[in-house]
C-alpha cells in the first residue's frame, strides 16, 4: 500500500501564489479526480509535485510513504514512483522513447531489456502503432498520439502513482476509451493510484473516479463522490470560483493583465 | 602569424614544369598578400592573433602513413599522408582520378588569392584532381583519407573536384592527422557545371594538438546543387571555411555541420555564400555543442548579388553551451543587393533546454543521462543527413565519446 500526503502544500510561480494550501491523499489502487476551471492551478499543483524547475514550493510537504518528495530531484521522484503525463508533452528531437525508457529502467535498478517488449505490449493495448515507438519523442505526434504516447511510458514504467494532467484533452472518443480503460486495468490489478486533473468528465466514463475534488483559486474547495463530476458538468464551476478567479490568476501565470478588463 | 616558407623548399619539390612554376609564383605572391589577424572580420573571433605559422616546418613525405581511421564501403579510397599521396585504389566508371605531378598540364587552374591558399598552393606536393564524366553518376562515394604523423610540422593536402554536366557524385574527405603540435592547410576545391550534383561530406577527427585551416571552394553552375556535410570533432584549433558561388541561374547549395567542442578546443565556421544566379537557394544548418573551455564560432555571410532576384536563403545555427566556461560566437549575417529574395537567419545559444531535461527526469532518468541524451539527440538532424555510410556512425562514435557513453 502507497500513500502520497499533500498537506497545506503552497506554490509560487515568478513570485506569485499560485498554489494556496493544498491538502489530498492519495492510496494505491484509487482514483482521484481534480476538476477546476483554466487557470485555477491545477497544472501548478502537478508541477509543484514533480519539481519542476521554476515552481516554488513556499509551505506545505508532500509524502511518499513518508519519505518527503519535496527533497528529491524531478527524477528520483520519478524513480520514487511518481509519474507525470504532461498536458502537453515536450518535443525531444533526436531522442528515441525506448532509450529515453531503457535509460530510466537502468537507472531505476530495472532490467532494460524488457523494455523493448514492455513497449509492444503497451503500444498494442492502447492502439499506438509500432511505428511510433522509434520516432523522436513527441515530434511531429498529434495531440491524441503524444497522449497515447504518456499512457503507454506510464503503463511501461508502472509507477505507483500516476499524476494525470489532462490526458483527455486531444484524445478523440475512441482513443479515449482506450486510454483510460487501460488506466483502469493498472488501478486493478497493480494497485496503480491516479490522480487526474480535468476540465471534463468524459475522462471518467472508462476510468472511474473514487473522489472528485473541486480544484478553485490554488485549492481543493469540495470533495465529493462520482456525483460531484455529473453535478459539475451540469452546473460548472460557479458555485466555486467566480469570473474573477479566473482573471486573478492568469496575472499569476506571467499573461499579463488583460487590457479589455 | 608570418609566411614560413623558404623558397628553396618550394623549389625543391619534385613535378612536372607547370606544378614547379605555380608553387613557386604562390610563394612569390604571398610577399603581396596580407596575413590573418583579428581584424579582419572574418577572422575576429578566432584566436589567430596568436598563432605563429612559422613556427610549423613543412613536411610532403608518405613515409611511415598510418592506415586511416575511417573506413566506408567506398570503391575509390585515396589516401594522403602528411599531405603526400600514399595510393588511390579501386576505380569505378566515370570517375578519373589525376595525379596533378604526373600531368603534362595544369589541372589545378588560377591560383587562391588569401594567404593561407597560397600557402597550400605554393607547398602542396601532391594535389589530387577528381573528374567526373558529363552525365555520370559515380554511385559509391570516393573516400579521400587525409592522415597524417609526425611533430610540429606542416602539410598541405590539395585536392580539385571537378563535376561535368549532369554529373552525379559523392566525395567524402576525412581529416583524421594524428600528428603532434602539426598544422594541416587541407583545400579542396569544387566545380560544378550545369545540373551537376555533387555531395561533399567534411569528417574532422583531427588528433589533439593539430590545428587545422581548411577550405572549401564550390562554384555552382545553373541548376546545380553542392550539398555539403560536415562534422567537427577533433584539432585543438579546427577553422573550416566553406566558399560557395552560386553562379548559375536555379543553382542550389545545402550544408549540415554537427560539431562538439571540449577542453580548450576552438571548432570555427565560417560559411561565405553569394548568391550570384537567380533563384539560386541556400541551406544551412549548423548544430553545435561546447563543454569545458572550448570555443564554439559560426559566422555566415549570406550575400546576395543585384543578379539575384528571387534568391531563397536560410541559415541556423544553434549551439548548446554545457559550461558556463565555454564560449560561443554565433555571427548569422546577411547582406541582400535584391528586393525580391527570402532570407532568413536564426541563431540560438543556451544551456539544454530546461523543458526537455524536466521532460526525461519525469521519466526518471537522472539529470546527466538526460543532459547525453538531448545532446545525442541534437546531432541526430546533422548526422541523419549524412551523405555516406560509415559517416554517421564515424561522427557518431566521436560525439559518444566525448559524452562519455562509447
Amino acid at each position: 500500500m502507497t500513500t502520497l500526503e499533500i498537506k497545506g502544500l503552497a506554490a509560487t510561480v515568478d513570485g506569485t501564489e499560485i498554489l494556496k494550501g493544498v491538502d489530498l491523499t492519495i492510496s494505491s489502487g484509487e482514483v482521484h479526480a481534480v476538476m477546476g476551471p483554466n487557470g485555477s492551478g491545477k497544472s501548478t499543483l502537478s508541477y509543484a509535485i514533480m519539481g519542476r524547475p521554476g515552481y516554488e514550493v513556499t509551505g506545505g510537504s508532500v509524502l511518499l510513504d513518508g519519505v518527503d518528495v519535496l527533497a528529491l530531484l524531478p527524477y528520483q521522484r520519478a524513480q520514487a514512483g511518481l509519474f507525470l503525463a504532461m498536458q502537453y508533452p515536450t518535443e525531444v528531437p533526436g531522442v528515441a522513447l525506448r532509450s529515453v525508457l531503457e535509460a530510466a529502467a537502468n537507472a531505476g535498478g530495472r532490467d532494460p531489456s524488457l523494455v523493448a517488449a514492455a513497449m509492444s505490449v503497451e503500444a498494442e493495448a492502447i492502439g499506438f502503432g509500432e511505428a511510433f515507438l522509434d520516432r523522436p519523442l513527441n515530434v511531429d505526434l498529434s495531440g491524441g498520439e503524444q497522449k497515447r504516447n504518456e499512457t503507454l511510458q506510464l503503463c511501461v514504467m508502472e509507477p505507483k502513482i500516476a499524476i494525470l494532467d489532462e490526458l483527455d484533452s486531444g484524445l478523440d472518443v475512441d482513443a479515449l476509451r482506450m486510454v483510460s480503460r487501460r488506466i483502469q486495468v493498472q488501478t486493478k490489478e497493480h494497485g496503480l493510484a491516479v490522480l487526474a486533473i480535468t476540465h471534463y468528465q468524459r475522462l471518467f466514463e472508462e476510468l472511474h473516479p473514487d473522489f472528485v475534488h473541486v480544484f478553485a483559486d490554488g485549492k481543493i474547495q469540495a470533495t465529493g463522490g462520482p456525483e460531484l463530476a455529473v453535478e459539475i458538468e451540469k452546473n460548472g464551476y460557479t458555485a466555486w470560483a467566480d469570473d474573477r478567479t479566473e482573471t486573478s490568476v492568469s496575472f499569476g501565470l506571467g499573461l499579463g493583465e488583460d487590457p479589455f478588463a | 602569424m608570418s609566411a614560413p616558407l623558404s623558397i628553396d623548399y618550394v623549389k625543391s619539390l619534385s613535378g612536372p614544369q607547370w606544378l614547379i612554376d605555380r608553387r613557386f609564383a604562390a610563394a612569390k605572391m604571398l610577399d603581396d598578400v596580407a596575413w590573418p589577424t583579428k581584424k579582419a572580420e572574418e577572422w575576429r573571433y578566432s584566436p589567430i592573433d596568436k598563432f605563429d605559422l612559422s613556427a610549423f616546418v613543412p613536411v610532403a613525405s608518405a613515409d611511415s602513413a598510418v592506415a586511416p581511421a575511417l573506413t566506408t564501403q567506398a570503391e575509390v579510397n585515396v589516401h594522403l599522408h602528411n599531405g603526400a599521396l600514399v595510393s588511390v585504389d579501386g576505380a569505378v566508371d566515370g570517375l578519373t582520378v589525376v595525379r596533378a605531378v604526373d600531368s603534362d598540364i595544369d589541372v589545378l587552374g588560377p591560383l587562391p588569392a588569401d594567404a593561407l591558399g597560397l600557402v597550400n598552393a605554393a607547398l602542396a606536393v601532391d594535389p589530387v584532381v577528381f573528374q567526373i564524366a558529363a552525365g555520370a553518376t559515380v554511385s559509391s562515394p570516393v573516400l579521400i583519407s587525409l592522415t597524417g604523423s609526425g611533430e610540429a610540422q606542416l602539410s598541405t593536402p590539395l585536392l580539385v573536384v571537378e563535376a561535368g554536366a549532369d554529373a552525379q557524385a559523392t566525395v567524402v574527405v576525412s581529416a583524421e592527422s594524428q600528428a603532434t603540435n602539426s598544422v594541416v592547410i587541407p583545400r579542396v576545391y569544387a566545380s560544378l557545371a550545369n545540373s551537376a550534383r555533387i555531395r561533399i561530406a567534411d569528417l574532422q577527427i583531427l588528433g589533439p594538438t593539430v590545428t587545422c585551416f581548411g577550405q572549401t571552394d564550390v562554384s555552382v553552375g545553373t541548376q546545380a546543387t553542392f550539398s555539403g556535410w560536415g562534422a567537427g570533432i577533433g584539432g585543438s584549433w579546427a577553422r573550416q571555411r566553406v566558399d560557395v558561388q552560386l553562379n548559375g541561374r536555379g543553382s542550389n547549395v545545402e550544408y549540415a555541420a554537427a560539431y562538439f567542442g571540449t577542453e580548450e578546443q576552438v571548432l570555427d565556421y565560417r560559411m561565405f555564400i553569394d548568391h550570384v544566379g537567380a533563384d539560386t537557394t541556400s541551406n544551412l544548418l549548423f548544430n553545435g555543442v561546447v563543454d569545458g573551455k572550448s570555443m564554439g564560432i559560426y559566422t555566415g555571410m549570406i550575400r546576395i548579388a543585384e543578379t539575384g532576384r528571387g534568391s531563397n536563403a536560410n541559415q541556423t545555427n544553434r549551439t548548446i553551451t554545457l559550461s558556463d566556461d565555454a564560449a560561443v560566437e554565433s555571427v548569422p549575417n546577411l547582406e541582400i543587393l535584391n528586393n525580391d529574395v527570402h532570407c532568413s537567419h536564426a541563431s540560438t545559444v543556451g544551456p539544454v533546454d530546461a523543458d526537455q531535461l524536466f521532460y526525461l527526469e519525469t521519466r526518471g532518468v537522472p539529470t546527466d543521462q538526460a543532459t547525453k541524451l538531448i545532446v545525442g539527440g541534437f546531432f541526430d538532424a546533422v548526422l541523419d543527413a549524412a551523405p555516406a555510410p560509415g559517416l554517421a556512425d564515424r561522427a557518431q562514435l566521436g560525439i559518444d565519446r566525448k559524452l562519455g557513453v562509447a
